[in-house]
């Protein structure tokens, strides 16, 4: 009985495991040069970004086991998305608030000054220590 | 979602798991099992190993008693970081633990509104 | 009857651990009580501005407050006889041992019964982990400041 539950959690943790590749970007024109940077990690399995004049925001789903190496990859990816958008601030994050935040942003559409709002809100909720 | 749910259980498990064993095979009380874990969540926490625990496990690694080691010298070494070996008497009065809080006042509380009997295990 | 003997009575006497039950059992309570804490965590996350670093703190207090209550009725310690370990190691386990001596002692008064016994079991965890963070951030950060390792 309580193998068989074992066995059942098990096989629920590895069906999690493999989910397509998932990209939204909003505006969704700007999509060029941040893609093929973000394939090349294997480590992601999905991002969502959001990007106005400033800033550019690209939050990752990183797969359950190199979630270890979180800080790493969010680093990594910072200065290489840097690199292709010299004049923008760049934030990347594995963290699920600031999926969800970017999420309810794309879903919002919001005007310019809204969308300035928003990002700066996410960046002060993710510098935060504990 | 469901894989964090999974993995917060797995990963919780385990560590309440060595305190079984602790427990059972060393013959140690429940005082210095918990003392044993939180000593091991600091030191985890010395070589880098516990912050990419909480990444990978959420709940599994902040809810054991283990994190309450690892957040007191994680203070303790952010603040060294910042002022050298000042910084680690200043961390450790700068950090709280809000578990210990959180049992300090709920623990006034629950004095104040449950009647008296065995509560205890 | 020589020590050997004794000792061969005594072991008959004694039960048996269950050793691979307890493992199992605490494995389980334990396992449910940190979903428990993910969930939690989760509620926080989407309805307050926490993120994953900051909602350990939140959730953390909201499992002690809940501890209060099973403590409190007494559910907390029939959580414990199941789970062994598995109730102890998270922080429910340091609650309970904390709230359940303030209950206890209250007829002595606030100050000396409540006040004074509050931190019998749990002191211990408070010293031991104050105690390692301290030698742990001192080591390290010596280390650092002679070369031999970086932040």
């Amino acid at each position: 009985m309580k193998k068989s539950i074992i066995f059942f959690l098990l096989a629920l943790s590895l069906g999690a495991c493999s989910s397509a590749q998932e990209q939204v970007i909003f505006p969704s024109d700007d999509s060029t040069s941040l893609n093929p940077i973000i394939q090349k990690h294997d480590t992601i399995h999905g991002y969502k970004s959001v990007i106005n004049e400033e800033a550019i925001l690209v939050a990752i789903s990183i797969n359950r086991f190199d979630r270890f190496n979180k800080t790493k990859i969010e680093k990594k990816l910072t200065k290489q998305i840097e690199k292709a958008f010299p004049e923008k601030e760049v934030l990347v994050s594995g963290d699920q608030k600031v999926m969800w935040e970017v999420e309810s942003i794309i879903e919002q559409k919001p005007k310019k000054e809204d969308l300035k709002k928003l990002i700066e809100k996410i960046k002060s909720l993710s510098k935060e220590e504990t | 979602m469901i894989s964090s749910l999974v993995t917060a259980f797995i990963v919780g498990g385990l560590i309440c798991v060595i305190g079984q064993i602790f427990m059972d095979v060393f013959k140690l009380t429940p005082a210095h099992t918990l003392s044993t874990l939180v000593v091991l969540g600091s030191v985890l926490d010395g070589f880098g190993l516990y912050e990419p625990l909480i990444d990978f496990a959420g709940a599994g690694a902040t809810v054991p008693i283990t994190s309450f080691g690892n957040s007191l010298t994680h203070g303790a070494l952010a603040e060294a970081e910042k002022h050298g070996l000042i910084g680690v008497l200043t961390g450790m009065f700068e950090v709280t633990s809000s578990g210990i809080s959180a049992a300090i006042l709920f623990g006034a509380i629950g004095a104040f509104i449950f009647h008296k009997r065995k509560t205890m295990y | 009857m020589d020590q050997q003997q004794f000792q061969k009575i005594v072991d008959e006497k004694n039960p048996k651990v269950p050793y691979f039950m307890n493992i199992i059992k605490a494995f389980i309570v334990g396992g449910i009580i940190c979903t428990i804490g993910q969930l939690i965590t989760f509620f926080y996350m989407r309805f307050f501005p926490f993120t994953e670093a900051t909602a350990g703190n939140p959730t953390v207090a909201t499992l002690v407050f809940i501890a209060m209550i099973l403590t409190g009725t007494g559910i907390y310690k029939k959580i414990a006889q199941v789970g062994g370990a598995g109730s102890a190691v998270p922080v429910t386990g340091f609650g309970n041992a904390v709230i359940s001596a303030a209950i206890e002692h209250r007829s002595e008064g606030y100050v000396l019964g409540v006040g004074g016994n509050m931190f019998k079991l749990a002191g211990s965890v408070i010293l031991f982990g104050v105690l390692s963070a301290f030698v742990v951030a001192l080591i390290k950060t010596i280390l650092v400041n002679i070369g031999v390792i970086s932040w």
